[in-house]
């Protein structure tokens, strides 16, 4: 941390602002996101966003521990998005095979209407 | 001196990348779109970050420790984007052709069969099976309870 220029520590300060503005940019594209997939995604980008913030102040306050925070970080972020995917998925074809059954069993009733 | 000059074009490059990806995610229309935005950011724009901060590290146990966050990522975020655009063909109920190809003079893709979502029929999904035999046991537990009384 010594050798550095009188520049670094604005330099970092000013990455972490930038990260900041950009994770509130992506809650809004969170909060907006039409389809759950939107949402999901952007979840996933603020977990990249509040890592990539995370290593800076690991470096800015010269604490290495913070990086082993992040790999959890990652860990947690990642395990999130894969459950979320999967539960969604196996709502939507559940609901899809209601909807079929429904629509077959309303089928064979007009059948036997019309044959009656 | 040389080597913060090195670490911070990297970690501009890194945050350029990043901007580009939530300006991406903004300015396109379809999830699958913006999807390929932000598998760049967590790709390439955490690469150059990364670089950067091992760069400022030097030789040492946290640029191993960085290494590894990168490492993570390059395998993690495929696999989740891979999941996410699955859960987005799966729950496309309104147009279906709409990730196929919207290119003039490409020939369609083939219609979906009405039975199946993305070429998978619903048959082949066998938890859905397995969670409707659990249902039928439960109800012929909930139907029948004085014959398990007197079985037992």
């Amino acid at each position: 941390m010594s050798s550095l220029p009188s520049i670094a520590q604005p330099f970092f300060v000013g990455c972490c602002v930038i990260l900041a503005i950009l994770i509130l940019l992506v809650m809004i594209r969170t909060i907006m996101g039409p389809k759950i997939a939107d949402r999901i995604m952007a979840i996933n980008m603020i977990g990249t966003l509040i890592m990539t913030m995370i290593a800076v102040i690991s470096y800015l306050n010269d604490e290495s521990y913070l990086l082993d925070i992040c790999l959890i970080y990652a860990a947690i972020s990642f395990i999130a998005v894969i459950i979320l995917s999967k539960v969604y998925t196996e709502r939507y074809l559940a609901d899809k095979a209601d909807e079929k059954a429904r629509r077959e069993a309303e089928n064979k009733k007009e059948g036997e209407e019309k044959k009656s | 001196m040389i080597r913060f000059i090195f670490a911070a074009a990297f970690m501009i490059v890194g945050m350029v990348i990043f901007i580009l990806e939530v300006l991406g995610t903004f300015s396109l229309k379809y999830v699958l779109n913006r999807m390929h935005a932000a598998a760049m950011g967590d790709t390439l724009g955490i690469l150059f970050f990364m670089i950067g901060l091992i760069i400022l590290y030097g030789f040492s146990l946290a640029s191993l420790k960085i290494l590894l966050v990168i490492g993570f990522f390059w395998m993690a975020s495929p696999a989740a984007s891979h999941l996410l655009a699955q859960l987005e063909v799966f729950s496309n109920t309104d147009n279906p052709k709409k990730y196929a190809t919207d290119r003039p003079g490409e020939p369609d893709l083939p219609d979906v069969p009405e039975t199946s979502w993305g070429g998978v029929p619903l048959e082949d999904f066998s938890i859905r099976e397995d969670v409707q035999a659990l249902f039928e046991e439960e109800e012929r537990r909930e139907q029948a309870p004085d014959d398990e009384m007197k079985g037992e």
